[in-house]
């Protein structure tokens, strides 16, 4: 289990910084859209502020002078497109709006600057015309409102200028503080309100970027959060994989310590090296190694399923000669049929190739294998029969023995299950050597089944694929990560 | 079957001991058995054993130099670095088996000793081969 660290790349996010000169490229490429849906519609809001504020301009101008100054056309026009912007901001196309808008503040501000009698080429006049374009296109937000507040203050210098030096003002010839045009006035208002919808705009923006700000550090909070959680939970997971872990090596070593001695002294004193012994002492001693063996069984099958179902179930790889393998199994199975009316038939073909695997777990399947195929066979026959194709080593153990019965075949590689057979005395076991060696034959990579009819006998089928050695180390490689 | 090489075998546990004391010397022969009980001062320890030793087992799990420890200290002196050297444990993982290669281990033994097939895997042992299967 790996917990991979999960960080907000810069990239995954919509562009913060709402940029007048580069904004005009989310027209082109209408990337994010949806994402800056919200994004846009503030600064639409922040517009409609700005038109607002031009056409409040205009309408106190003409009410404190009583003219309406010759661009009433124009402001019929400009209301109409602001209809649409209007209209367009309602119905989502904020992008559409924007540009709208935008376009109209300017026709605004030029006709302003037209009617008004000053669009010349004067450099007081130019300054006026530019200013306001400055501020929309500038990116400083402290900028935009030094150059917002340089329009009121060059408008009331240039008045004080005319007045002292009696030159003809930019405002026309009947400018006098005492007696302003609708032009003056119209202005005046206009770039007040100017700063103050910059004051709005940059507020907003603020704001929005605070926003923004707060939800990427709430989600990279709540993304760190998760992640010390799950590696919390992991180290956890870890811990007690490992205490587990130790607690079946140390079980391992206590239960197979003592086994160690029993076992051999019993054989040693069984077998006179101790000095002679009666065959009633040698019965006994026998029927204790024989408890013993099977002790020693169930402990290891028990200790290896336990490592199985728990996932810690590791391999040891090396090159598996399969006909070394086989034989070495078939030399136990001579044992297992000494005393049975069995006759033990192999056939391992000679051209079975080297694969890579763990050869104590290959063993341990094929032993299991062949020891339940003597055990449930009364008298008769096994056979190993073993080929290899070109990507696979196919081994079969035929019995003929008692069989199993249909509703029972499924059950022979479940854990703990074994079928009742009142007829075999020594079928007692754990009932896990199967599931045992289904584990490692699908380890491997293989496929273990049965065909079996009762009264006639069992066929065991292993299919090991022939793994290379980087194949079989990637196996250990997946086990090791799982632990 | 007489055989005059000498055997190392280190082990803390006395039945163990007596077992594998058994199996070398009453069953296979061996004359010269030597048996170590700890791990401490084992560079003084093997610096008093009667040279040469031909093959050493040694416990995996034992105080206070492990197997492994004891294996690395064993291949850093010049008589020890060819010879086979083999672990005796009774827990064996492929992670220990893999851990035991790293640092030099010839091969493993399980316990409880198999005294039928051990007596075959000592020969191939002492023909050079490595027994990682037992």
């Amino acid at each position: 289990m790996s917990v991979e660290n999960t960080t907000i790349t810069p990239n995954s996010l919509p562009e913060l910084t709402w940029n007048p000169l580069t904004w005009w490229k989310w027209w082109i490429t209408p990337r994010q859209v949806e994402r800056n849906k919200k994004f846009y519609e503030r600064n639409t809001r922040a517009l409609i502020v700005i038109i607002f504020g031009v056409f409040l301009s205009y309408l106190l101008s003409s009410i404190s002078t009583g003219v309406l100054v010759g661009y009433e056309l124009i402001t019929g026009g400009a209301i109409g497109i602001f209809g649409i912007a209007i209209v367009a901001t309602v119905r989502g196309f904020y992008r559409i709006s924007s540009w709208i808008l935008a376009l109209v503040f300017l026709m605004l501000a030029f006709t302003g600057l037209y009617s008004s009698g000053y669009w010349a080429p004067n450099g007081v006049g130019m300054m006026l015309t530019i200013l306001p374009v400055i501020i929309l296109v500038l990116e400083s937000d402290r900028a935009k409102i030094f150059f917002a507040c340089l329009v009121p203050i060059i408008f009331t210098l240039t008045a004080f200028h005319q007045e002292s030096t009696g030159f003809t003002s930019i405002f026309g010839e009947n400018y006098s503080f005492s007696n302003p045009t609708g032009a003056t006035i119209f202005f005046m208002v206009l770039m007040l309100i100017l700063i103050g919808a910059g004051y709005y705009f940059i507020a907003e923006f603020r704001a929005q970027q605070a926003e923004l700000r707060d939800l990427i550090n709430t989600l990279e909070q709540r993304v760190a959060d998760r992640t010390d959680e799950l590696h919390k939970a992991k180290d956890l997971a870890e811990q007690a994989n490992q205490t587990k872990s130790q607690f079946l090596a140390n079980m391992s070593h206590e239960l197979r310590t003592p086994l160690n001695a029993i076992l051999n002294f019993s054989a040693f004193v069984a077998d006179g090296v101790m000095g002679p012994v009666n065959p009633d002492q040698e019965d006994m001693l026998r029927q204790s190694i024989s408890s013993g063996n099977h002790l020693l069984a169930l402990i290891n099958d028990v200790l290896d399923i336990t490592k199985i179902e728990a996932g810690l179930m590791d391999l040891f790889i090396q090159p598996v000669d399969m006909i070394e393998t086989l034989h070495a199994v078939e030399s136990v199975g001579k044992g297992l049929v000494k005393n049975k009316d069995i006759t033990l038939d192999v056939d391992i073909a000679d051209d079975l190739p080297i694969t890579y695997g763990d050869k104590r777990r290959l063993r341990q399947v094929f032993l299991n294998v062949l020891s339940n195929a003597i055990k449930f066979t009364p008298e008769g026959c096994v056979s190993i029969h073993a080929k290899a194709s070109a990507t696979t080593i196919c081994v079969e153990i035929r019995d003929t023995g008692i069989g199993i019965a249909p509703q029972d075949q499924a059950m022979v590689f479940e854990s703990f299950k074994q079928a009742k057979h009142d007829s075999i005395p020594e079928a007692i076991g754990t009932g896990l050597g199967m599931p045992i060696s289904k584990h490692f034959v699908e380890s491997h990579k293989g496929k273990i089944w049965l065909e079996s009819e009762v009264g006639k006998g069992t066929t065991f089928f292993v299919e090991l694929p022939v793994l290379t050695e980087a194949e079989a180390d990637q196996i250990t490689m997946n086990i090791e990560e799982q632990i | 079957m007489t055989c005059t090489l000498h055997i190392l075998y280190i082990e803390d546990h006395p039945a163990s001991r007596k077992v594998m004391e058994l199996i070398l010397t009453d069953i296979m022969g061996f004359e010269t058995v030597t048996m170590l009980d700890t791990t401490e001062n084992l560079s003084q320890q093997i610096e008093q054993l009667v040279p040469p030793i031909s093959l050493v087992f040694t416990d995996l799990n034992i105080n206070p130099i492990d197997g492994y420890s004891v294996c690395r200290i064993l291949r850093s002196h010049e008589a020890y670095r060819t010879i086979p050297i083999v672990g005796v444990t009774a827990s064996l993982s492929p992670t220990e088996m893999r851990r035991m290669k790293d640092v030099g281990f010839s091969g493993v033994i399980t316990k409880p000793l198999n005294h039928s097939t051990f007596p075959m895997t000592v020969q191939r042992l002492l023909s050079g081969e490595v027994v990682w299967e037992d």
